[in-house]
């Protein structure tokens, strides 16, 4: 009964976000305010529904109810709480639904809280929310019912696969999917504005507080997967440039341009129909990440030609969204007003080359990532394309970027004045330059290159520090003056250095651990030792042991620095029964320093195993970074000015629509 | 029919907040001006904020002020223009028809076509704890194997499952379950006495020595027990000591005197065994075993033969095989029998050497391995 209310609960979703797409546009068309108003009911409505159905899919999970199709698929009785409940999206289906689940939590969110936003702009937007919606849960009954049931009821689940049992995977896609489908609000914003023909200044006030959440959240959760694929695919590494990864990279590309941008319309209602265009292409690609992701045309080509259901569902949704919104976009962004005109030199100039910067290197990563496929469709040879391809040709983008992002927040609107901003910014200069020297001191031996790089993350550090610096007179006036100017900051200009400096910290764990990583592969037999980077393993020798559905095969190893001991590492092998396979885990020693990282390989006679040891330096860092830049995202959030209020005689009046929803 | 309540009212909750604004509405929609000229104020308060605090210069926020000010400016005079538009009484009303009459009947249609109101749900623990509702013999012995399976030392759960086995033929599991359920419960009679049948059963009726002594435990603790007697009366003829073989039958036949369908099958035993001890052609013997392993027609035939004739057609048929697996290896249900047939034959040192040469030849084969091994256990021929 829970599972077919939760299979019901979702399809009256379907129905109800029907109405919400069609109602409202109606009543903005003909001016109805009573059928406009419709859109807010029905955004809460369909989060409730949605939520219900999500609630019940996971009882399901957790009851273990293989009388329903999707858990018996992936679930298994022997599985612990946590993976049980991290299975409802671990799978194609109840992915899905959480998709919708948080695309539904965004759009009542408008409902709820968007009572600032004029009443026909909430009504449009609320109706592309609800067109998207459809979209998908049409998509999910369709052709990805989590909800179908098997009967008789087989008597145990066919388990999860255990390279995906892991916490970091368990909370990792929650939170992309924030980030993917909170776009999905910039890009209701966008179309609604030109479904309305009108756009100004304010339009950017009220859609960047959703586009923030958005990038804060897809921002964190690239950073969990890194961090996933850092520590349970045992080699070390946290990048591939992964088809995968590089469909949630695309959007967050994109989104941080469309942040950007938005202020930029925001404070000098210029860049309009550039950011419109923005909004338009980051949830674009972030439909075409659900694509790459969910169609199994990434494992190849030819099996999705196999089994195209979903895949051509899937690209019929893309054809319909991003079609439909840029012939729009062709139709009506010529009608809309141009904003002024700028001088190079000044904030908005800066932000505009930020724009191209970030636009062009997303580019870049598009090419990489499609090329493969394309070419594989239509020639049928398989090629990939790497690190090298992106070597080449993002990372020289992001440099120029990464060098002028110090001086964006310092440059005056309108007309900046380089010259003093760069007087300014002599400081972080000085200390990168002076990072460089200590760097080429301490690793003579190269790469060479490797030492700039951390005069980069420097630059960015101390130049993100350097605008909180300049703004409240540090070292100009007194401490008391400064300290009251500190107080007296917006708290956007926290944010804003707080995820500047996060990426200079970032840049700093990319750069040391990809050019002073140290790895050793040896066959060590009991009693056997490494030394690497001051470290000094013991391997004491393997034992045997038995978790919760896997067994597993641990090594054991002394750590010792200077002779002193440091800790005790224990790599495992697991193999896992009722799914007949097996995860590496590798042991792994966090220090500020560097992490010593251990992945227990093939046994060879006598007792003896392969070992492979790496130390990474400052890898840590790596999600230092995107953390501080998550934090200064919500500082930012926090701002008094991104909360704007709406005008009094309408704060009264939105009382009573509310009424029902209590 | 409590779902049908619950979807029910699910609907019409949902209806009535979702159309509430249809029935209530509220007149003016143009209100865009004021929420953009609002937005204008707080930016022009902002910057006087900013100026106070020194954050920006005065020409700065002067400038800035202007620019704020003009569209502030343009705003009001949009407003001015704007003429005053009226709600049509019509299309909400419609709007209210059209979505109460087709939404529910949609959702209802897709939820009946992809869904299956008539199926409870089924949570594992429910269906543990609650057997009554399972029918299916299958499912049964699953739910039990799978609770074996994760608490492996449920004594109960052997014992209760080792006869299930047993009438369902899979005597391996059968043997494997007794084990298990006299490791953790201990032996009792029953459960050895089942140990034995599944042993003897597993080997096509062949007593072996373990189904021996798990028969004769079995007697020892409980003498009225029938199963392990008719089996070790089986076993002693087997062994071709007839004379004891013939004593049990007799005490067999004592034990249920009024039973005439019973007295008649073990006088044909009787019959039976009294004839081969003699050499004589035995009367038709009725199976207290199910028949497996050589054909019926086979077994009649020996039994018609003289001891000397019978062990002359075992020699070649036990030959026949021999020179059969020598020539074509690759069949492992034939070596298997032929180390039963030369164990029973009493020639163990062939049986031993036959092993050997079927583990050579099934060497990367871990299936055949383990059931070539279990076989020599049983037998007796791995010490």
């Amino acid at each position: 009964m829970i599972a077919e209310t939760g299979h019901y609960a979702l399809i009256l979703a379907l129905g109800v976000a029907i109405v919400q797409m069609v109602l409202p546009i109606i009543g903005t068309r003909f001016n109805d305010p009573r059928l406009a108003a419709v859109s807010v009911p029905a955004a809460q409505l369909q989060f409730i529904l949605i939520g219900i159905a999500f609630a019940a899919l996971t009882v399901a999970y957790v009851t273990s109810d293989f009388s329903v199709l999707n858990v018996w698929q992936n679930s298994h009785s022997a599985k612990p709480m946590i993976y049980k409940i991290s299975g409802v999206w671990g799978n194609h289906e109840g992915s899905m639904v959480l998709w919708v689940l948080i695309l539904a939590l965004f759009g009542a969110a408008v409902a709820t809280f968007g009572s600032n936003l004029p009443r026909r702009l909430r009504a449009n937007v609320l109706a592309v929310q609800g067109s998207i919606a459809v979209a998908f849960l049409l998509f999910i009954v369709m052709t990805s019912n989590p909800f179908l049931r098997v009967d008789p009821a087989p008597f145990d689940g066919n388990g999860l696969n255990p390279v995906l049992q892991d916490p970091a995977l368990a909370i990792h896609p929650p939170f992309l999917y924030v980030g993917y489908v909170g776009f999905s609000m910039a890009f209701s914003f966008a179309v609604a504005a030109l479904i309305d023909g009108r756009i100004d200044a304010a339009w950017a006030r009220w859609v960047r507080p959703w586009t923030l959440a958005a990038w804060m959240f897809l921002t964190l959760g690239i950073a969990l997967g890194s961090w996933w694929a850092y520590y349970e695919l045992g080699w070390g590494g946290f990048w591939f440039w992964d088809p995968v990864e590089n469909a949630s990279f695309m959007p967050w590309l994109a989104g941080t341009a469309l942040l950007h941008s938005a202020l930029v319309m925001e404070k000098r209602d210029a860049l309009k129909v550039w950011t419109i265009l923005l909004a338009i292409i980051t949830f674009s690609l972030s439909l075409m990440g659900a694509f790459l992701v969910r169609s199994g045309v990434l494992t190849s080509v030819h099996a999705f030609a196999v089994d195209p259901a979903r895949g051509v569902f899937i690209l019929g949704i893309m054809a319909v969204f991003i079609g439909g919104s840029f012939a729009l976009f062709a139709w009506r962004a010529p009608l809309l007003s141009q904003g002024g005109l700028f001088a190079p030199i000044s904030r908005e100039g800066a932000l505009v080359f930020n724009n191209l910067l970030l636009t062009v290197s997303c580019a870049a990563v598009f090419v990489g990532t499609l090329y493969p496929l394309a070419l594989e469709a239509v020639t049928g040879e398989k090629i990939s394309v790497g690190a090298p391809f992106f070597n080449l040709t993002f990372v020289p983008l992001v440099i120029p970027l990464l060098l002028a992002v110090p001086f964006g927040p310092l440059l005056a609107w309108k007309r900046g004045d380089l010259l003093a901003v760069a007087q300014r910014l002599t400081v972080a200069a000085v200390v990168s330059l002076f990072a460089i020297i200590v760097a080429l001191a301490m690793y003579q031996s190269g790469p060479w290159l490797a030492p700039l790089g951390i005069g980069l993350g420097f630059w960015l550090i101390v130049g993100a520090a350097t605008e909180i610096a300049t703004r409240s007179k540090l070292f100009q006036a007194s401490w008391q003056e400064s300290w009251r100017r500190m107080q007296n900051l917006p708290r956007a200009s926290y944010g804003t250095a707080l995820a500047h400096a996060g990426v200079g910290v970032m840049v700093l764990g990319l750069v040391a651990t990809t050019a002073w990583r140290s790895e050793r592969i040896e066959a060590l037999a009991p009693g056997g030792t490494v030394d690497i980077a001051g470290y000094t393993l013991t391997f004491k020798g393997v034992k045997e042991g038995q978790g919760p559905n896997y067994k597993e095969l641990v090594g054991v190893f002394d750590v010792t620095r200077g002779g002193q001991p440091v800790t005790t590492l224990i790599p495992s092998k697991r193999s896992y029964a009722v799914e007949n396979s097996a995860t590496t885990e590798a042991g792994i020693y966090n220090a500020w320093g560097g992490d010593l990282y251990v992945v227990l390989g093939d046994p060879l006679k006598d007792g003896a195993h392969t070992v492979r040891v790496y130390f990474n330096p400052l890898v840590r860092l790596i999600w230092l970074g995107p953390l501080l830049m998550f934090i200064g995202g919500g500082v930012s959030l926090t701002d008094r000015r991104l909360r704007v209020g709406a005008p009094k005689r309408a704060k009264q009046k939105s009382e009573p629509v509310m009424a029902p929803g209590k | 029919m409590l779902l049908w309540v619950i979807l029910a009212a699910l609907t019409a909750v949902v209806l009535s907040f979702l159309l509430y604004p249809l029935v209530v509405g509220r007149e003016v929609v143009n209100e865009r001006d004021a929420f953009d000229a609002a937005v204008y104020r707080d930016q022009l308060d902002e910057i006087e904020a900013d100026r106070a605090r020194g954050l920006i210069g005065d020409a700065e926020a002067e400038a800035a002020r202007l620019e704020v000010a003009r569209r502030l400016l343009a705003v009001d005079e949009k407003n001015s223009d704007a003429s005053g538009e009226g709600s049509r009484g019509l299309l909400p009303r419609a709007a209210l028809v059209l979505v109460v009459a087709c939404l529910p009947a949609t959702v209802l249609g897709a939820y009946l076509y992809y869904g299956s109101p008539q199926l409870p749900d089924q949570p594992l623990a429910a269906r543990l704890t609650d057997p009554g509702q399972e029918t299916d013999i299958g499912v049964l012995v699953a739910r039990v194997e799978a609770r074996l399976r994760a608490f492996p030392d449920e004594g109960a759960g052997w014992d209760a499952i080792a006869p299930i086995y047993l009438s369902g033929r899979r005597y391996a599991d059968a043997a494997e379950a007794y084990r298990q359920a006299i490791r953790l419960l201990g032996p009792s009679a029953k459960r050895l006495s089942g140990l034995g049948q599944a042993l003897v059963l597993e080997q096509q009726g062949l007593v072996t020595e373990p189904a021996r002594i798990a028969l004769e435990e079995a007697l020892k603790q409980d003498e009225t027990l029938i199963e392990p007697r008719i089996l070790l009366a089986i076993a002693k003829e087997q062994e071709g000591n007839f004379d004891d073989a013939l004593a049990d039958w007799r005490g067999l036949r004592d034990a249920r005197q009024d039973d005439e369908r019973w007295t008649s099958m073990v006088d044909a035993r009787i019959a039976n065994a009294q004839a081969r001890k003699s050499g004589e052609a035995p009367a038709a013997v009725s199976p207290l075993t199910p028949q497996a392993g050589p054909s019926a027609a086979d077994v009649a035939a020996a039994q018609n033969m003289t001891p000397a004739e019978r062990e002359a057609m075992v020699d070649q048929m036990v030959k026949r095989l021999a020179a059969r697996l020598e020539t074509n290896g690759d069949d492992l249900p034939g070596w298997l029998r032929l180390v039963r047939a030369y164990t029973v034959l009493g020639r163990s040192e062939d049986a031993k050497k036959a092993l050997a040469q079927a583990k050579d030849l099934f060497a990367g084969n871990a299936q055949a391995i383990k059931q070539l091994d279990t076989l020599a256990a049983d037998l007796g021929l791995t010490s």
